[in-house]
Formats: C-alpha cells, structure tokens, sequence
C-alpha cells in the first residue's frame, strides 16, 4: 500500500457528486468500499511502507514538520478495518437512498476516518478531522427529516468550535515541544506521557476537541440532537465514525489518564438514564451509544494493554452492533414512516427478519454470552478489576468503575437490550402493516447480525486486530514496591463468567417487565446541555445583549447602515442606486436587522456569524494563554 | 414509504397479539423468574459441588473483599441497579427535565423569523 486506503474513499466521493444515475452511483459506491475494505485489510495484515515528507516549520525552529501519512499505529487495524467493513455494509444498506449528498458525504467522511487512523503526526491528523466533521455535518444536513437542517447547523457549531480547541491545542503543543509527530505505541509515547498529565493549557483544549467528538457529558447533546435526524441510511454512517475516531484519538493522546475513567462511567450513566425516558426510537439508540462509548473512554483512562485491546475490541464489536440496531431502526421508519415508541409495536410479524436482527443487535448491546458484546465488553471490565489489585493508586477508583460498569452493563440491557425491541415490535399492536424492508437492506442486516454472533463464538479475528495480544498480556503497571507488570492471557469464556452474565441479565429483565408500566413512554422530551444554546443563550442574547449593542451603537446607526454604504458603493459605482432611508431607518430599530436585508433568512445569518464570533473568541484566548504563558 | 395501511382485512390482523395487556406481561415475567431461578440454582448447586469457583476480583481490598464471590450477587446487583437507574430516571431526572416533544419548536412559533425558516425549508 503506497498511500492511506481511505483516500479510495475520498476520490470516489468526488466521483460521486457527478455520477447521476442510480444505478451507476451504486456501482461506483459498491466497487469502491469493497476496494478500500480490501486494501485496508491488506494494508494492517501485510504492513505498510511509511510515507513521509517535510511541510513547512514549526515557528521558531528551523526543523521542518514532517507529515507521515501511512503508519500503522498500535490501535489502527481494529480501527481502520471496522471503518471499512461498515462503510461496504452502509453503502448496501443505502442502495435504495435517492438523496444525491449523501453518499459523496458518507465517503468523504468515512475516508477520512480510515485516513485518520494511519495518521503518524498531527497535522494530518487534524485536517482529517475536520474533513470527518465536513462529511458528516452534510449527513446530518441532508436527512430529509423536519429538523435536519436546523440540527445539522447545531452539528455544524459544535464541531466548528472543537475543531478550533482541537487546533489551538495542537498548535500549541507543536510551538511547546518543536515536534509534531504521533509515535506508534501509546503506552510508550512521549506525546501520551506529556498529555495525559494536563499540566499545560494545550494538553486541556485538545482533551477537549476530543471530548466534544466523544460526545461526553455537557458536550455531548449534539449526538441525540443530530444523528436521529439524519435519513435512515445516514445515522448508519453517523453511529460508526465520530465518536470511535475520538476514542482512537483518546488512546493515541491520553491512555492512562484517570479524568477518563470518570468521564467514561458518567457517560455510561448518563447513555441508561436518558435512554430510559426517550420516546424517539433513534434518539433511544443515540444515547445507547453514549452509554457504550462511556465503555471505551473508561478502558482507556484505565491505560493498560489489557484495557487498550478492551476499548479497540469493543469499538469493533460496539461499531457492527450499533449500526445494525441503526439499520434496524431505519428499516422500521422506512416502512412505517414512525420513530416514535408511542406509534409503534406490535411489528413482530409484519417485519420478521428486522426483529430478529434488531433483538440480536441489541442482546449484542447487552452482553450475552455468544455474542460479540460479551467477549468485548468483559474485556474491560476484567482491565478495571485488574488494576485495583495491581496498582498502588486510585484502587477506589478502579473499584468504583468495576461496580459501575457492572450496573451500565445491567442499564445497557435494559434500554438496548429490552426497551427498543419490546416497544417497537411487542407491546402493543399499533396496528401497522408493513413488510419487511427490500432486499439490500435485508442483506446488509443479516450480515451485521452473523457477524455479531459469529465474533461472539470465534473471537480470533477481532483478537488478532488489537494493540496488544490478550493472549500474552501484560497486566497492570507495576506497583511502587517493585513488583513488574505480570503477563496473564485473558479468557472470556469461564464458566463463572458465563453465569453471572446471565444472572445479571434476566434478573434486570424481572426487574424490566416488573416495572413495565413505569417504562411506558410519553410524547415528550428530555432536557439536555443543549437547551443553553438553544434556549438559554438566544433569550440571553435577544434579551440583554442585542438591546445593549443596539442601544450603544444607536448613535452611529443611520451612518453604519445608510451613509458609509452609499459613500463606498458611490465609490465604486458612481451610478449606483443609493439605499432606501426610509427602509434602513426602518430596520434601523435594531441593528442585527440588518441581517434581513442582506439575506432573507436571519436564522441562518445568525448562526454562521455566531461561529465566527465563538472562533474568533477562541482564537484570541488561546494567543493570550500562548503569549502570557 | 409504504404498507402504511391500516388495513382492517389485513391476514396478519388475526395473528398479531397484543403483548401490552397484563395478562401477557405477566405471564413473561414468570418465565423469566423461573429462569432467573434456574440460573440461580444452578449457580449453587455448582458452587456446592465445587465445579465453579468465583473469580475473586478484590481480594486485596477489605472493604469489598469476597463480595462478588457471593451466591446469586450478580442478580441482586443487576436488580438493585435497574430500579436505582429506573427510579432515578423517573423520579429527579424526568420531574426536572421533560418537556412537552414541542418544548423547542414553541420558540419558532413565537418567533416570525423562524417561521420564514420554515417556509423556506419546506
């Protein structure tokens, strides 16, 4: 492989925005994800030869960046291989997807996410990432649901404002250490050990950036508020890149840092408890994917080979369940044109083949045993177990996180595992009468499901993709005393394990069925961090701050929106047709009006402006922290 | 989109039950009881034998030490933790923070910009 398999993806989504006919698009989409799967797998298999060049310099050195754009790091071939296999299996999925944006922005997205994974430095990293945000951002935008635009303009901020905290950390620890290269390994990478400790205000903007993407608690609201938006095949997409590109980001910049162990067991939390008072079938999977993402962030906080293989098996097998439960999700609304619980049930028999697929992705989710899920998931909690006997800090810690994801397991069964199936073909019959959906998106749900039980009775294949061999793994850090990291293989299939998974499970689904009635869902919806920008912020800014500025720059008004602009297009073109006074002075009341006259839509006037205002800010902040530091 | 009908002829309409009534639930919930106490006794009875040992995850930490190598801990941990989520779900995070589905698009209706949004949009 000479240069990244994701670029496959990325020229054919150029292509893509010129070919018109279906068929052809199908084609062209077909023959390039299954291209790309194929040279990712040959790519992490046979190897790669490093390609580098040098760009530009780091200010204040003479040493040139250098851009290495083919390295395989120690996470990248669970990573770069599931991106890849759930990009063929979407592309099937959406075969039937009119909407012309979409699939260009899905390869471009996903290209982008296999680019990253080989990224070896950071600048290549960072344009990646953005290009991932570009993509999915038109995903979101292009949904065809009532509120995709508005949520894909919220995407749109978000991510705009990550990127910039992401940047302005990147550069800052570029202009720190004079280097800007990304080692292979993050257990033994200097890049990790500066990070991790976040002594320094960029290490803090670039947890940040990615937290955002993560979709962590406080920042998080984007994901349930987008991805449900997004058309039936595009949350496909959406479920599988953002928040594993972050959690590979999480491993390659802070493995081992212990902010993470408690960001990951809020989010698991978090993920069940919103999850359990959802109506909207899809934001039910959003905050489910929260809550299993909240798995790989606390894996990798815990920082030990054996969670690192824990966190990367788990986003490969949490990447085919979750997308298979999108699928599912999206063949019902497909049919029956409903997302919500309350409007649905009763589908066992009109749609056989998506309930059998949607209850083994979601028993997937919960764990059990010959599933993906179990071996994966047990994985991690085995890493929390170990630590609290081998290390000499923060045992309370890992004992804490051991207990919780034990519960976020139980919570994880209960929202993906029984409510989203239950409601949506059980309960009670709403009376709908669809088939199941066509044959592609049939086929490319059937394989998800095979592959979800056949990785839960075979796990060499995912076993053989991780960073770190769980056959030959070294366990915990080594303590104070002296005592070396030991090397323990691990197994998931013990008896012991075994039972108390299934003890665990049907006890939460008793407790399920005995609170039946508490878990009925209502037309209503749940408050999120994002109601201060969407509420909080514009009452704020409508409230105070619009009539301060209007009121302070009322002086200065007629001269800023009639005299300067006649005296500059006068300028120009002597002949030009002065502004309407009559007009102006009547918009005059309030300067932001001006909006209205330049574009008939102030909303979206707004917000593009709010991102250059927030960028700005950013940017500003960050020269005074650089400067004053 | 289609098969949306509510078709009162429907073949499926005599074969679809309704799983929503008590009777149903109920009687799922009992197999899934007499499962949970099929698990259980098999887990006793396999720690009786001596065929199943549990794997002690915090032998060196006393406050918890032996705590999972309890008969049964799992299932009432697993059921404890359920109705502590479910309780908190409903009783603090429901009270404070559910709004009507139409809680944000209320704003839009009294804002005569948004509603231009909207014409345009469609």
């Amino acid at each position: 492989m000479i240069f990244p398999p994701g670029w496959i993806l990325i020229f054919a989504a150029l292509l893509l925005a010129f070919v018109r006919t279906q068929g052809a698009r199908g084609f062209v989409a077909i023959f390039a994800s299954a291209l790309t799967f194929a040279a990712t797998l040959s790519a992490v298999l046979v190897g790669v030869e490093p390609w580098t060049f040098e760009f530009l310099s780091i200010p204040g050195t003479t040493e040139p960046v250098i851009i290495s754009l083919l390295q395989i790091n120690r996470p990248t071939p669970a990573f770069a291989t599931v991106f890849a296999l759930i990009t063929l299996v979407g592309v099937i999925y959406s075969l039937n997807q009119k909407r012309k944006a979409e699939l260009p922005a899905a390869f471009l997205y996903a290209g982008s996410a296999i680019s990253l994974t080989f990224a070896g430095d950071l600048l290549s990293f960072f344009i990646y990432w953005e290009l991932m945000a570009i993509g999915s951002t038109i995903i979101v935008c292009t949904g065809g649901q009532t509120g995709s635009r508005s949520a894909g303009l919220r995407y749109a901020v978000i991510h705009g404002v990550g990127g910039a905290l992401l940047m302005a950390g990147l550069i800052g620890y570029a202009l720190r250490q004079g280097d800007m290269s990304i080692p292979f390994d993050p257990l033994n990478s200097g890049l990790v050990d500066q990070l991790k400790l976040l002594q320094t205000p960029e290490a803090w903007l670039f947890l940040i950036g990615i937290l955002i993407n993560a979709a962590a608690p406080l920042l998080g609201s984007w994901l349930p508020d987008a991805y449900p938006e997004a058309s039936e095949s595009g949350s496909v997409f959406l479920s599988a890149f953002t928040t594993k590109s972050a959690v590979f980001a999480l491993m390659m910049f802070f493995a081992g840092a212990p902010i993470l162990i408690a960001v990951g067991l809020i989010m698991a939390i978090y993920g069940i408890i919103y999850a359990i008072l959802e109506n909207d079938m899809r934001r039910l999977l959003a905050h489910s994917l929260i809550n299993q993402v909240g798995f790989m962030i606390c894996a990798v906080g815990i920082g030990t080979e054996l969670s690192l293989s824990g966190a990367s098996a788990h986003a490969f097998a949490h990447i085919i369940y979750k997308a298979l439960l999108f699928m599912t999700a999206g063949s019902v609304l497909w049919m029956t044109g409903e997302r919500k619980l309350t409007a649905l049930g009763g589908l066992y028999k009109a749609m056989p083949v998506t309930m059998v697929c949607a209850i083994i992705g979601a028993m997937t989710t919960s764990a059990l045993p010959l599933t993906s899920g179990f071996t994966t998931k047990s994985m991690i909690t085995a890493a929390a177990a170990e630590q609290s006997a081998t290390s000499e800090v923060g045992v309370g810690l890992f004992v804490v996180a051991w207990f919780v994801l034990i519960a976020a397991s139980a919570g994880a069964f209960l929202h993906a595992g029984l409510k989203y199936p239950w409601f949506v073909f059980f309960h009670r019959d709403s009376g709908k009468r669809p088939t199941d959906p066509p044959w592609n998106m049939q086929f490319a749900m059937i394989l998800l499901a095979v592959l979800c039980v056949l990785f839960g009775v075979w796990s060499q294949p995912i076993h053989s993709l991780l960073p770190y061999d769980p056959m030959v793994m070294e366990v915990g850090h080594g303590d104070a005393h002296g005592n070396a990291a030991h090397l323990a293989p691990f197994h998931a299939w013990t008896l012991d394990h075994v039972i108390t998974q299934l003890l665990l499970l049907v006890s939460t689904a008793v407790a399920f069925f005995m609170a039946l009635p508490a878990l009925k869902s209502a037309l209503t919806i749940t408050l999120d961090f994002d109601w201060f920008y969407r509420k909080f912020a514009v009452a704020v800014w409508n409230q105070i701050f619009a009539p301060l500025i209007s009121y302070c720059l009322a002086p200065f008004h007629r001269w800023i929106l009639v005299t300067l602009p006649n005296a500059a297009s006068k300028r120009i073109h002597p002949g030009a047709r002065e502004f309407k006074t009559e007009r102006s002075v009547e918009l005059g009341s309030n300067f932001l009006d001006v909006s209205i006259r330049i574009k008939r839509d102030p909303r979206r006037q707004w917000v593009v402006g709010s991102v250059m205002i927030v960028v700005t800010l950013m940017l500003m902040a960050f020269l005074l922290i650089i400067y004053s530091s | 989109m289609k098969n949306l009908n509510q078709d009162k002829n429907h073949k499926l309409n005599s074969e679809v039950q309704d799983w929503s009534s008590p009777r149903k639930v109920r009687r799922v919930l009992r197999w899934c009881i007499l499962a949970l106490a099929v698990l259980g006794a098999l887990e006793v009875g396999l720690l009786i034998t001596g065929t199943l040992h549990h794997h002690e995850h915090f032998e060196s930490i006393p406050q918890v030490s032996g705590l999972d190598t309890y008969p049964l801990f799992f299932a009432f941990y697993g059921f404890v933790s359920f109705m502590f989520m479910l309780w908190v779900a409903r009783q603090f995070i429901g009270h404070v923070l559910q709004r009507r589905e139409d809680y944000y698009l209320q704003v839009a209706d009294s804002d005569p910009s948004a509603k231009e949004v909207e014409t345009i949009q469609k």
